[in-house]
């Protein structure tokens, strides 16, 4: 049997693809095994980036924007009339679709921390896990306060 | 140079040929039945977007035929002598019985959007009020002040969480069955309807990727779905530690 690294090609047609960005933020440099450590690898602003990767944004802005957006929907009409898409989740804000407001900086910082080159990252002494993302039930998802969400886009 | 880890896996596993950080050759530093997945690197060079892809990709390779125990990035050793010393030995329990837990299980990741418009088209039909607040306002756009526009803009954010949490439910309803655990993360995006990793057993990969494919097909027009695997069981190894996750 062979393997190879390039997997997305092949197969039946419903196969899942690679990791791309996006996934790795999530997985490993937020969960996997920790050893004490002899040698650190050197690595980019963490930290931030992982926050900046959960900023949801919902302010005063962002219902403006909705009511905006559905005063624009025609709905007499069938065809998509192709509204920009107002707010893009940020996971795949690199791969497709526009960015509005605070999430554009949030986009402008990750990409400004994995895009760049390599050259100019700086090193980072000690990453803590900033942030639990996972739980392992399926219970309802915590109501997403307002407030916070405010305070969040402040902080960008 | 320094030695990579990748993660862990049975020394009986297939090795094929890989490229991982620094295009170095992947190999496994192996006493016979246990092996840690390494890769020579410059211990200098900081690492970016390459490196974190080539490590994930690495272990998703690998996990197509095997059970891979993922170590996170950034952790490299000074030699094969001290990753045997510690993770062959000063760490072997844990990596024996992290191995055993997971046998025959790999993860995947489903994540969920809506497509903004046809997701407000959906609010607006469900919710005849919303038409209506709407044509009172374009009635008299003169008259109208931001107070307003605001109101009916969390009408709307309201009604859209309503459809983004039913159309969750549908996707975890269907899925969930199908694994051996879930384990949900947070919402990242306005737009995000659900992002969950699934641990799913190797036989059961094929049913699963149906189930993902109906889906797909069945919301085309309001959702798209990224579909990533498969991994490694990242988003389980903390509960598999702690002992919250069991099997019968």
């Amino acid at each position: 049997m062979t393997v190879t690294q390039h997997r997305s090609g092949g197969g039946y047609a419903n196969r899942p693809a690679p990791s791309g960005l996006a996934d790795v933020i999530d997985t490993i440099l937020d969960k996997g095994l920790v050893i004490d450590l002899y040698v650190r690898v050197s690595l980019v602003g963490i930290e931030l980036l992982t926050i900046d990767a959960r900023i949801v944004i919902a302010s005063v802005d962002t219902y403006l924007r909705f009511a905006e957006a559905v005063n624009r929907l025609d709905l007499t009409e069938t065809q998509t009339s192709g509204i920009p898409e107002l707010m893009e989740d940020i996971s795949s804000a690199g791969a497709k679709g526009k960015t509005s407001g605070a999430l554009e900086g949030a986009k402008e910082k990750l990409s400004g921390f994995l895009g760049g080159g390599d050259e100019e990252e700086e090193e980072e002494e000690s990453r803590k896990r900033t942030s639990s993302s996972s739980r392992t039930s399926s219970s309802r998802r915590p109501p997403r306060k307002s407030s916070e969400r405010e305070k969040q886009s402040e902080e960008t | 140079m320094v030695v990579h880890l990748y993660g862990v896996t049975t020394a009986d596993a297939p090795q094929p040929p890989l490229k991982g950080r620094q295009d170095g050759e992947v190999r496994f530093v192996s006493d016979g039945e246990l092996a840690v997945i390494v890769s020579d690197v410059d211990a200098d060079a900081p690492a970016g977007r390459k490196d974190l892809l080539a490590h994930a990709h690495v272990l998703e390779a690998l996990s197509e035929q095997a059970t891979v125990v993922p170590m996170q990035f950034g952790i490299a050793l000074p030699d094969d002598d001290v990753v045997r010393g510690q993770m062959l030995e000063r760490d072997r329990e844990s990596m024996e019985s992290l191995l055993a837990f997971f046998e025959g299980l790999v993860q995947v990741t489903v994540q969920a959007f809506h497509n903004e418009e046809p997701a407000l088209r959906e609010v607006l039909r469900r919710h005849p009020e919303l038409v209506e607040a709407r044509e009172q306002l374009r009635t008299f756009p003169e008259g109208v002040s931001q107070a307003q526009q605001v109101e009916l803009g969390q009408a709307v954010a309201a009604a859209l969480e309503e459809l983004q949490e039913e159309d969750r439910m549908t996707i975890l309803d269907r899925l969930a069955p199908l694994a051996r655990a879930v384990a949900e993360n947070e919402p990242g995006g306005a737009h995000e309807v659900a992002h969950a990793a699934f641990l799913v057993e190797r036989d059961a990969r094929e049913a699963f990727d149906e189930a993902v494919g109906e889906i797909r097909a069945q919301n085309e027009d309001r959702m798209r779905i990224r579909y990533v695997g498969p991994q490694p069981p990242y988003s389980f190894l903390e509960a598999a530690q702690t002992g919250e996750l069991v099997w019968d």
